[in-house]
């Protein structure tokens, strides 16, 4: 009985883990398309002169999660604008915010598009090719999930199942 | 962002002793800060500035959103809190022949404003006995908007209805609908819009009894100005120059004085470092 209620554990436990690594995949694609869907709204507000610290405050309310955090710590470090520079900080809220559910290859478009704004020339140009790039990024991302999520959960429960297997 | 923010903060350091008699912070790209005080120059002593430093500075000015001050940029100068204005000098990107924006900074002007009550105190001949159309003549630096906000305030606390045309938003530094540099009780203010425009807006809206702005600077302020003399709505401007004489050379102000529009002229003159007026019949 024991045995047996170990081997369950064990099934259990390989599954979950696959399905966990499926859904952090499809975690970070879902992200992607938030954050390309939050540069398309600034690219909008920048089309309409709106100021930073109105677009920081109007996103930390529309987006939760790391976009929301993003902005609302954008909009408070504003203020150090003048000893850093606004790519310098821009940085280092995406950093904050995304470090830990993207990886460099994916924030580095988003990284970029601070370095173009702060620079004053070709703001929506900088906007919208950061849009594609995250949109091909999300496509990636979708795709990548899509392929190898199903593998995971099955390699999980093969594991699972093989250590089962072994117990018994 | 408040004025001094805008500054990295060893610039802050050595600026703080001097902040109440600073009227101008001249930062030039690889040289050291100078201030301008009673219209003389001195460098401080502080490192060199360097263009990435000019390039912050020039973004904390613009809250870091600089699409969003691209008329103020197109006119090579941004607007700060309580009437403050940084010009910027560099290497400029151009469209149809205009500035569209900076490629390279080089140098900036943050000139301070300031609130002299009392500067007119010498010259109640014009605002006793009834308004007539006047013009402030200076070089730059030499104080006219100093003296304008002041008149204004004056007419204002005397019971005329004044309509300010605030360009650049240095008379009265409105913020959240209010004046942060005392323009008096009955003046109303349009300020961010070309002057020539906010003029004609004050006229047809705002029933003044007198129209002031700052720096007649192109044919459509002259422009702005005939109209207000043909509504027989008193005018008090600003223009740069040296005299009646220097102004009489130029074809934009020539023009005015030959209509006989401004009816006197106050000349600010600047000897070491203290400002004189004159009143003239024009």
């Amino acid at each position: 009985m024991t045995k047996i209620m170990g081997a369950a554990l064990l099934v259990s436990a390989g599954v979950l883990f696959g399905y966990g690594r499926a859904q952090r995949m499809w975690a970070r694609a879902a992200l992607l398309r938030e954050l390309g869907a939050a540069v398309m709204r600034m690219h909008g507000a920048v089309e309409a002169r709106q100021s930073l610290r109105h677009i920081c405050s109007a996103m930390s309310g529309q987006f939760t999660g790391e976009c929301g955090s993003f902005f609302e710590k954008l909009g408070a470090s504003l203020g150090a604008l003048g000893e850093s520079g606004l790519g310098e900080l821009w940085e280092r809220c995406a950093r904050e915010s995304f470090g830990s559910a993207l990886t460099e290859r994916e924030l580095a478009p988003f990284l970029r598009l601070g370095s173009s704004l702060g620079s004053g020339e070709g703001a929506l140009l900088a906007l919208g090719q950061c849009e594609r790039e995250l949109e091909r990024a999300a496509e990636c991302a979708e795709a990548s999930a899509a392929r190898d999520g199903r593998m995971w959960t099955a390699l999980g429960a093969a594991l699972g199942s093989a250590a089962a297997i072994v117990l018994i | 962002m408040e004025i001094w923010d805008i500054l990295p903060r060893r610039l802050q350091r050595v600026l703080g002793p001097l902040e109440g008699g600073v009227e101008e912070l001249r930062l030039r790209a690889f040289q050291p800060p100078s201030v301008a005080v009673g219209g003389r120059e001195r460098s401080l002593d502080c490192g060199a500035l360097t263009p990435d430093e000019l390039w912050r500075i020039t973004e904390a000015a613009a809250g870091g959103s600089l699409w969003s001050c691209e008329s103020q940029l197109r006119r090579g100068y941004l607007s700060l809190s309580g009437g403050a204005r940084l010009g910027i000098c560099g290497e400029v990107n151009l469209e149809h022949g205009e500035i569209r924006s900076f490629g390279e900074i080089s140098s900036l002007c943050l000139r301070f404003p300031r609130e002299v009550r009392g500067c007119a105190d010498g010259l109640e001949e014009l605002l006793e006995g009834g308004f007539e159309n006047t013009l402030i003549i200076s070089p730059p630096g030499g104080g006219k908007t100093t003296l304008l906000r002041e008149l204004v305030r004056r007419l204002s606390e005397s019971g005329v209805r004044v309509g300010l045309a605030d360009e650049r938003g240095e008379v009265a530094a409105m913020r959240a609908g209010a004046p942060q540099l005392d323009v008096g009780p009955m003046t109303d203010v349009l300020s961010g819009a070309p002057k020539a425009a906010a003029v004609m807006s004050l006229l047809r809206c705002m029933s003044p009894q007198v129209v002031a702005f700052d720096e007649i600077t192109e044919p459509e302020d002259a422009a702005a100005c005939s109209s207000c003399y043909g509504c027989g709505v008193k005018l008090l401007a600003t223009a740069h120059g040296s005299g009646e004489g220097d102004l009489r050379r130029r074809r934009l102000y020539r023009g005015l004085l030959d209509a006989g529009i401004f009816a006197r002229c106050v000349v600010i003159k600047l000897d070491a470092g203290s400002r004189t007026y004159e009143v003239r019949e024009l």
